[in-house]
Order: structure tokens, then C-alpha cells, then sequence
């Protein structure tokens, strides 16, 4: 085959130069503001304005107990750990026997109950929020984090019973018949043939709900209200932020504290943590 | 960001047809109908179909406070929405943000993609990086921005250093929408990257191989090899983009400019919001709802079309 | 595979012990607010970093020590109402809510969304412990007592005159021309002059209160209840001149997006030296910036004056105590806690550690909040009171009407269109 021309050999200079430039402009421009809000949470106002980007002067604690303290940070960090475990389990709970069931359904029903739940995605999340309300009102659950452990479960619904469903096809028929052979019911059929065999397809669920459980603000918000009790530390981090002049350092340390635990998670799961998310969007 | 999508299911070659008349749905758990997916249905109905039933059924209906009883109105909320100054601002925004933000975000990510699975020096920490804005929650990126795009925080601290005069970014309805953008992008670029990269990864060594040694370089290579390859995939990461800005501006918006200055950061999706729960006149906001969901039907109609798979 | 999930699930259960440990130690810190019969439920706005947040937190910790009884807090900041009445559309509203009267709120005693505390006031023995000034305000035009009015609030003008005296400005601007020559000498010394949240009511307070200095108060309430600015010679004046002091430059740029937020950091941190500001903003500025600081009035118009002095909002309209609906089947519960927050101990506390003006009757001068004292000390001498417009304008017209001033900070929108845009928002709704 015939060489590439001379004019192309600039071209491809320019794209191996500028492909690594612009990755570490990116890396660069998303180191900067951790940089910078890492170094804020230490420093007042004055200092955070002054001086963006020098070191603080002291590295004491007080912008932290502050936040913590005036957004009741504490009860927040214990509320979403409650609301997204309680919510993961629940999605494991609904999703793995829809799944089983789905995987081996023959016939027109269970096409059908797929497709409907692979019409999620289409589902226009923030406009279904007052309707969301008023159900809420009609329950009773209005306020409380009960109706959000109720409702965050059904939003994962689509992608986790896409995910399982596919898993739970790739069991050969023959481990299945030697079960039931051997007089298992569906149940125990369930938990000791597919379910082993699931666990990397459950571990994606939960990790990719695990996320969006605990990044949720909107429906937090408006669906838990003001209760410090009971609100979620994505509702609780914005409070920080007032009308009557905001204290930039105690935000900046509210901030950083309501990441440390996603942090956490990440730096010990990163490769599951990704491996999860792409498969998420492969599958979808 | 992190919103949970996905495409209609490939009808997978593994599972043949089974006419279902040959088999018996007696006594056995392998019957024609899933009933352990019963709960799983009955709780996505009545959660995510039944709300969005009841924003279409109050689209129709003039609801004009909290406190107020409402009554069926036709399409009297469509017929004010569409002369509305603000809803057409809204619409205006909502347009810019993504045929300006999605392109510049699937580009830019596809590049950093590329870069990444050469697995040039750094490569690992380049990787560690690019998922870390996919972690962080709304408010979090909102509270950090808030700060950065504050008159006098960083953003402006580093141009005075520079030489270039500062903005009130968030404060200047030139600039506003362009920060909001600014946002998406800086939180989606790497979370888009992540996701290329691994479809990239996939990518036969063999094809690359026979490319360079056919004389393409790094451009070629990405754009005559990887793009067309990926070009499917890189479809639905757009799509799911695509939604995430369309349907999650609301929270961004909220969070940082409340719409303002005048209407220049009023997205559709924060219209919804603030018809319902600033100003309280909920049919509006339910119509705004159904034109929401119809744009989001016709975007990703046009997405696939352009990213469709060409081999 | 199997060593990963082993080694997986040992985190997972090491993570889990970790975080369940303080999930258990707080677990009474978690239980809803509103649960039990026997728990007073109230919404405040007195959150945050709000000044008398943590009074108001301490004295309500205070109450419960003392009588056994449980009360529960929901804090919210601006958005109160809205998710107030949200609850209220759900049936689970708080039964006290401790808020302004403003926009919304305005119309919750005719909705019955709170109830009139005209009978309480007598009952409790509170009326001859409020300043009948403040109860005359909080009474709606069909003479219901909207709420118990709590907090008093005043607006002057504060001035950096460190910063003023950098620039050359060796007195406070008391008129117009003088406030704009000393815009002039800020700018060239690279000093902002006037900042103010152009984008939220702080803005709309300010222009308000500009066209105030154009007509007699009467007047100004007819104009500020009908919104017909174009039908009173004076209002136009007043919006005229407030387009001659913006394109003068007294506002600093980009003003037209900023908060009440901004322009307090904006002021604190010297990048401003002139804020219109709530005397309790200024309860929250650091001893050594209230060094150099000076509270004054909004200058008075060099021309067509209607006022005397410089102009600063004077409004009995702080916080109110609202009995909602649910409240009314729990006013043995109410009672207690309410004359508690009208004792003398209770204000008091409020004068002197939240530099909050009170509207129960005290003698407590605050001695630690020097901005707050100076403000509640100008005399009718020094500065002409005028209205907060608040109260007049209709509940539907006043988001609108926000949107609308904001485009009014905006360069290049002349006068005709502030006024359109003004009676549009009032028509709109």
C-alpha cells in the first residue's frame, strides 16, 4: 500500500500533540479546583479572596467544625448512608427476582415487561418531580425518607434488571435442570444456581446505584424537606451557602467533607468502580 | 451526570424463539409468565410511570397555587406556554447549551479517549483522574464553582495574574449560560472519556497495528481507525449526555444562578422546577414537562441518526 | 474471583462497622421532627449563619431542658415558604413558622394556610409587650393579626471610609451629585462603589427605596400597591434618577447579577465600599472591618426631593411567629413556647449575643454589635425613614417584579422600559 502523503504527516504531528495536550489541560484544569477548594476549606473569607491560590496560613480544623456544625452535617452523613443502603437493598430485592424471572420467561408477557422497563431512560427525571410530591402527600410519606427509599429503588429498576436479566441468560439450561432434578424449588433454584454466578453483575448494580443513590439532590430536597433529622447530606452541603453573606471556607470544608466517603469508595473500588459504569452504558 | 439510561435491548442472537404453544406454563417455575418480576413492575409503575402520567394529565389542568383547588383548563397552559417570552428563552437556552455543549464534550472526550489507550507515560494516573468528576454530587460541584466563578475567586484571580481582566461569571447574562456550560463540560468530559476509552480498549490490536505500519499518524489513526470503529458506542455515551444535560440542568441551575440574570440561564428542564415550586403555577410546569419530554424523544432520535453505525 | 470477593467483603464490612458506628451513636439525632403528638414542630428561618441562628437554636435547648418538652426545628432560608407551603399541600405543615411577611407568607392568613393571633395576643398577655408600631404593621387590611411580630429589622447604608478616604472621599456622599463624584473617585482608584444583589430583592429593596426619595409615603403606597409608577410624576422621577445614578457608574459592573450574598462578601472583603444592607447583615461583619465603617442613609436626590435626609428602610417586618393550621389543635403546646421567646431574658439574649433588633419592648442595647447599635441610633435628624415596600406588594406580582428590577440594573435599559417591565409584573401575574 502506498505511504501516507507528506501534508498528512503534520496533520498526525498536530493530533498525537494535541490529543496529549488537551488530556493535560483536562488533568490540569481538574486538579486545579481540588486544589484550590482543598486549600480554601482552611482559610476565611479574606484570605480565600486575596490569595486563591497560596497555602493557608494554619491548617486548623475550625472551618470543618463550623460546617459541620451549623449544616448539621453529622445527622446528614447518617441519613444518606441509611438512605442509600436501605435503597440498595430494596433494589436487589425487586431486581434479582424480576430478573430470574425475565431471563427464563418464554413467550409474548415477558418481551413485553422487558420493553417496558427499558423505556425508563426516556422518563424526563426534575418534570415528574411535583407529581412525585403529590404521591408522596397521598401516602402520607410526605417528609420523611421513608417515600425516598421507597422511590429511588424504582428509578433503578430499568438499568438493574437489564444488567441482571443478561447475566442471569448466560446460565446453561442443563445447571438448571440438574436443580430442579434434584426436587429444588424455584426459590432454591434461584439462590444457588443463578445467584452465585450473578455476583459480578450485582456488584455492578449496586456500585453504579451506590453513586446515584448518594449523589441524589433534587428529589432529596423537595421530597425530605428542611427536617435536619432527616435530610441527606446532599440537601444539607447547599445550606451553607446564605443569603446573608457566605462563609466561602466553611462551605469550601462542608464540600470537601461530603466527599470523603465517595472518595473513600472510590480509591479502594476504582477498577470495579469503572468497570461498573461502562458496563452500565454498555448494556444500555 | 450519572443518570441511569440505556438503550432498547439488542435482541440477542443467543435465545431462539420458542413457540410458545409447545411447552405447557404447568407446575414448572419456567412458565410464560415472569411473576417475580410482578413486585419489580408494580414498583416502577406506580413510582416512575404513575408520576409521569399524572404531569401530562396535570398539563391540562390551571393550577395556579399550592394552596389553590385546580380545574381542567384544555390546552390553555400550551396555548400561554408557547407566547410565553420566557419559555422561548428557555427553549433558546436549552438549545444553546447542547448543540454547543454535547459536541464539544463528545469530541473533546473522544480525544482524551485516544489518548489514554495509546498508554503514553501516565497513563494510569490520566485514568485515575478522568472518573473523578463523575463521583462528585450536584452540590458539590455547584458549591466548588460557586466559589471559582465568584467575582473574586479563582477564576478571576488567575486572569488578573495574567493580565486578562475578570467577569462576573455567574452574574453577566453574557456569560452566565456559557458558565453553566462550562460546568457540564468540566463534570462530563472525563466521565465520557472513561466510558470511550473502554470501548477504545476493545479496538483489535491487529487493525491499529496494520494502520501504523501503513504510515498513519496519531490523526488518522484516531479518526480514520478508532471513530468509525466506536462510532456506535460513542453514540450511546452522546445520547446518555444528551439527557443528562436536557433533563439534570435543573439542578445546576438551581444550585448556582436560580435562572438568572433575568432568564439567562433558565433552562427547560429548571422552567419545570421553577413553574412548580418558585412561582407556583403548576400546569404551566407540567407543560413545560411534556414539551421537555418531547424534545428529549426528538434529540435522541436525531443522535442516533447521526452516530449510527456505518459498517 | 474468590479472593476478590472475600477481600471485597471485608472492606465492605469494615466500611460498614465504620459508618454504622455513628449511624447508632446518633440515632436519637435522627428520629423525624414531627413525630409524637406531644412534639411542638417549628419552621424557622432563624438558620444557618443567619444572625440569631444559634441564639435561637440555644434558647429553643434552653426551653426544652427546662419544661421536658420536645420541640422540633425544620430550618430553611429564603425558600421557607414555598416548602412550607408545600407541606401545607400535604397536610404536614409545622405548626409555628418563624418567618417575614413577604411576598407569599402575604397571603397566607386569607388562604387559612396560618391563623390570625388577634385573640392570642390578648389571652397570652402579649399585646402590652410589643411595640404597637410593630403589631399595626404585622395587621392585615381586614384587621387580622398576622403573626406575633418577633425581629425588627432597619436598612441603612453602610460606608467603608477607610476605603472612601484611599479614593480621596473624605466624607460620607450624602446627596445624589455627591455620590456620584464619589463613584467617580472609587473607580479611578480601582475601588467598587456601590454594590448591591442586583438579580434578588436586595436590589429590588434599593430601587424601591430610590423612587421613595420622590414622593410622599402615601403616595408611594398607592404606587407600590397597584404598581402604576407611570400614573405618579414622582415615581417616574425616582426612576429616572435611579437610571442617572447606574449609568454614572455608582453600581459597580455586573451588578445585575449579584445576591444579597455577593454583595455582603463584596463589601467584606473590600472590593466594595457603599452596601444598602439588613441591620442584621451587619451583625455578622468582623470587629476590624466595623472599625472602619460608617452607617448612614441612601444619599438624598440632589433635585426634586421629596425627603429631607439621606433615606434608610425602617420595617417592623423581621421575623413573625405564624400559628399554622396544625398549630391550632396544639395551642396548649404553643402557648408555653411562645411567651418563653417574649420573656425578657429570651430578647435580651437576642440584643446581645445576635445583634438582632427585637420588636418585643426591651431596654437591652446591643454593646457588641457596634454596626447594629450605630443603626438603630440614627435620628430622624440624620436620616428620613421610609417603607418597606414588602407588605404592598401582591404576593403574584413579586417574583415577577424581582426578574424585573434585575433587568433594571442592567446597562442599556432606559427608564421606559424599568416602568414597563414594573407594571408588567404586576399585571403578569
Amino acid at each position: 500500500m502506498a505511504k501516507a502523503p507528506v501534508g498528512t504527516k503534520l496533520r498526525d504531528r498536530i493530533g498525537s500533540i494535541t490529543s496529549g495536550t488537551v488530556a493535560w489541560i483536562y488533568a490540569a484544569l481538574l486538579i486545579l479546583p481540588f486544589y484550590y477548594f482543598v486549600v480554601s476549606s482552611f482559610k476565611d473569607n479574606d484570605g480565600i479572596f486575596e490569595s486563591p491560590l497560596a497555602l493557608p496560613a494554619s491548617w486548623d480544623l475550625d472551618n470543618f467544625v463550623g460546617a459541620i456544625r451549623q449544616a448539621s452535617l453529622g445527622p446528614a452523613i447518617a441519613n444518606s448512608v441509611i438512605t442509600t443502603v436501605a435503597a440498595l437493598a430494596l433494589t436487589l430485592l425487586l431486581a434479582l427476582p424480576a430478573s430470574f424471572a425475565l431471563a427464563r420467561a418464554t413467550g409474548r408477557a415477558g418481551k413485553i415487561v422487558e420493553g417496558l422497563f427499558s423505556l425508563g431512560f426516556l422518563i424526563p427525571s426534575f418534570a415528574a418531580l411535583f407529581p412525585t410530591f403529590l404521591l408522596a402527600a397521598a401516602m402520607g410519606l410526605f417528609h420523611t425518607r421513608t417515600f425516598l427509599v421507597l422511590l429511588l429503588p424504582a428509578t433503578a429498576m430499568p438499568l438493574a434488571i437489564v444488567i441482571l436479566t443478561q447475566f442471569m441468560r448466560t446460565i446453561p439450561r442443563e445447571l438448571e435442570e440438574a436443580a430442579s432434578m434434584d426436587g429444588a424449588s424455584a426459590w432454591q433454584v434461584m439462590r444457588q444456581v443463578y445467584l452465585p454466578i450473578c455476583i459480578p453483575g450485582i456488584a455492578t448494580v449496586l456500585l453504579l446505584n451506590f453513586l446515584s443513590f448518594w449523589n441524589e439532590y433534587l428529589y432529596a430536597l423537595v421530597l425530605i424537606g428542611p427536617d435536619t433529622a432527616q435530610r441527606t447530606i446532599q440537601v444539607a452541603l447547599p445550606t451553607l451557602k446564605v443569603d446573608a453573606g457566605t462563609d466561602y471556607g466553611m462551605l469550601m470544608a462542608g464540600t470537601l467533607f461530603t466527599l470523603l466517603p465517595v472518595y473513600l469508595v472510590y480509591t479502594i473500588l476504582q477498577r470495579q468502580m469503572q468497570k461498573a459504569l461502562v458496563s452500565g452504558a454498555i448494556k444500555g | 451526570m450519572a443518570v441511569l439510561v440505556e438503550e432498547p435491548p439488542v435482541r440477542s442472537a443467543g435465545t431462539p424463539p420458542r413457540p410458545s404453544r409447545r411447552r405447557p406454563a404447568v407446575g414448572t417455575a419456567r412458565g410464560s409468565f415472569p411473576t417475580f418480576a410482578i413486585p419489580a413492575l408494580a414498583w416502577y409503575g406506580v413510582f416512575m410511570i404513575g408520576p409521569v402520567v399524572a404531569m401530562i394529565v396535570i398539563a391540562f389542568l390551571s393550577w395556579p397555587g399550592m394552596l389553590v383547588t385546580p380545574t381542567f383548563a384544555g390546552l390553555d397552559n400550551f396555548r400561554v406556554l408557547f407566547s410565553d417570552e420566557t419559555f422561548w428563552a428557555a427553549v433558546r437556552n436549552s438549545t444553546v447549551q447542547i448543540v454547543i455543549g454535547l459536541p464539544i464534550m463528545i469530541v473533546l472526550a473522544f480525544l482524551l479517549a485516544f489518548h489514554v489507550v495509546q498508554k503514553p507515560r501516565g497513563h494510569r494516573v490520566l485514568r485515575y483522574l478522568l472518573f473523578i468528576p463523575a463521583l462528585i454530587s450536584a452540590p458539590a460541584t455547584a458549591m466548588m464553582f460557586y466559589a471559582m466563578l465568584n467575582p473574586d475567586g479563582l477564576v478571576n484571580g488567575v486572569l488578573e495574574t495574567l493580565g486578562i481582566g475578570g467577569k462576573a461569571w455567574l452574574a453577566d447574562p453574557a456569560t452566565a449560560l456559557g458558565a453553566l456550560i462550562v460546568v457540564d463540560l468540566w463534570a462530563g468530559i472525563g466521565y465520557s472519556a472513561v466510558l470511550i476509552a473502554s470501548r477504545l480498549d476493545g479496538v483489535d490490536g491487529e487493525v491499529v497495528q496494520a494502520a501504523r505500519m501503513d504510515g498513519a499518524g496519531s490523526w488518522r489513526l484516531a479518526w480514520g481507525v478508532y471513530w468509525p470503529i466506536a462510532r456506535d458506542f460513542i453514540g450511546v455515551v452522546a445520547m446518555l449526555q444528551f439527557l443528562s444535560m436536557l433533563f439534570s440542568s435543573a439542578q445546576n441551575v438551581l444550585l448556582l444562578t436560580q435562572g438568572g440574570p433575568g432568564t439567562a440561564t433558565t433552562t427547560l428542564s429548571y422552567l419545570v422546577y421553577q413553574k412548580a415550586f418558585v412561582d407556583t403555577d403548576l400546569g404551566y410546569s407540567q407543560a413545560v414537562g411534556v414539551v421537555l419530554f418531547v424534545f428529549g424523544l426528538v434529540g435522541m432520535f436525531i443522535i442516533r441518526r447521526v452516530l449510527r453505525k456505518t459498517h | 474471583m474468590t479472593d476478590g470477593i472475600s477481600r471485597r467483603t471485608l472492606l465492605g464490612a469494615g466500611l460498614g462497622a465504620g459508618l454504622l458506628a455513628p449511624i447508632l451513636a446518633g440515632c436519637s439525632a435522627l428520629t423525624p421532627a414531627s413525630s409524637g403528638p406531644g412534639t411542638l414542630s417549628v419552621h424557622t428561618q432563624l438558620s444557618g449563619a443567619v444572625a440569631g441562628a444559634q441564639t435561637f437554636t440555644d434558647v429553643v435547648a434552653a426551653y426544652r431542658r427546662r419544661t421536658d418538652r420536645r420541640v422540633a426545628l425544620l430550618s430553611n432560608g429564603s425558600d421557607l415558604p414555598i416548602v412550607f407551603e408545600t407541606s401545607s399541600l400535604a397536610g404536614k405543615e409545622a405548626d409555628v413558622a418563624i418567618v417575614n411577611m413577604v411576598g407569599r407568607t402575604l397571603s397566607w392568613t386569607g388562604e387559612h394556610a396560618t391563623v390570625p393571633v388577634n385573640q392570642y395576643l390578648d389571652d397570652w398577655g402579649l399585646r402590652d409587650l410589643i411595640i404597637p408600631e410593630a403589631i399595626d404593621e404585622w395587621t392585615d387590611p381586614e384587621g387580622r393579626v398576622r403573626a406575633f411580630p418577633f425581629t425588627r429589622t432597619n436598612w441603612p447604608v453602610s460606608f467603608n471610609t477607610a476605603l472612601l478616604e484611599q479614593a480621596g472621599v473624605s466624607e460620607i456622599p450624602t446627596t445624589s451629585d455627591q455620590l456620584i463624584a464619589a463613584a467617580d473617585r472609587l473607580r479611578a482608584a480601582g475601588i467598587g462603589p456601590v454594590t448591591v444583589g442586583g438579580s434578588d430583592w436586595s436590589g429590588q429593596k434599593l430601587l424601591m427605596q430610590v423612587i421613595q426619595g420622590f414622593v410622599s409615603q402615601d403616595e408611594a403606597a398607592t404606587v407600590f400597591s397597584t404598581g402604576k409608577i407611570s400614573e405618579s410624576a414622582g415615581a417616574v422621577r425616582g426612576v429616572q434618577h435611579f437610571v442617572e445614578l447606574r449609568d454614572a457608574g455608582v453600581f459597580v459592573d455586573s451588578v445585575q447579577g449579584f445576591t444579597s450574598d455577593s454583595e455582603l462578601t463584596q463589601f467584606t472583603t473590600r472590593k466594595a465600599a457603599i452596601v444598602p444592607a439588613m441591620s442584621s447583615a451587619l451583625a455578622l461583619v468582623s470587629k476590624e472591618r466595623a472599625e472602619e465603617v460608617t452607617v448612614g442613609g441612601w444619599p438624598v436626590p440632589s433635585k426634586h426631593a421629596a425627603i429631607a435626609h439621606p433615606s434608610v428602610i425602617k420595617s417592623y417586618n423581621g421575623h413573625g411567629i405564624w400559628i399554622s393550621e396544625n398549630g391550632r389543635d396544639k395551642l396548649d403546646l404553643i402557648k408555653p413556647f411562645v411567651q418563653y421567646l417574649y420573656s425578657a431574658a429570651v430578647t435580651s439574649e437576642f440584643v446581645l449575643d445576635s445583634g438582632r433588633d427585637m420588636s418585643r419592648i426591651t431596654e437591652t442595647v446591643s454593646r457588641d454589635f457596634p454596626l447594629v447599635a450605630q443603626a438603630s441610633k440614627l435620628t430622624d435628624d440624620q436620616v428620613t425613614p421610609v417603607m418597606l415596600p414588602d407588605l404592598l406588594v401582591p404576593d403574584s406580582a413579586y417574583e415577577p417584579m424581582i426578574r424585573a428590577t434585575s433587568l433594571a440594573y442592567g446597562s442599556g435599559t432606559s427608564a421606559d422600559r424599568i416602568i414597563d417591565l414594573f407594571e408588567r409584573a404586576y399585571t403578569a401575574a
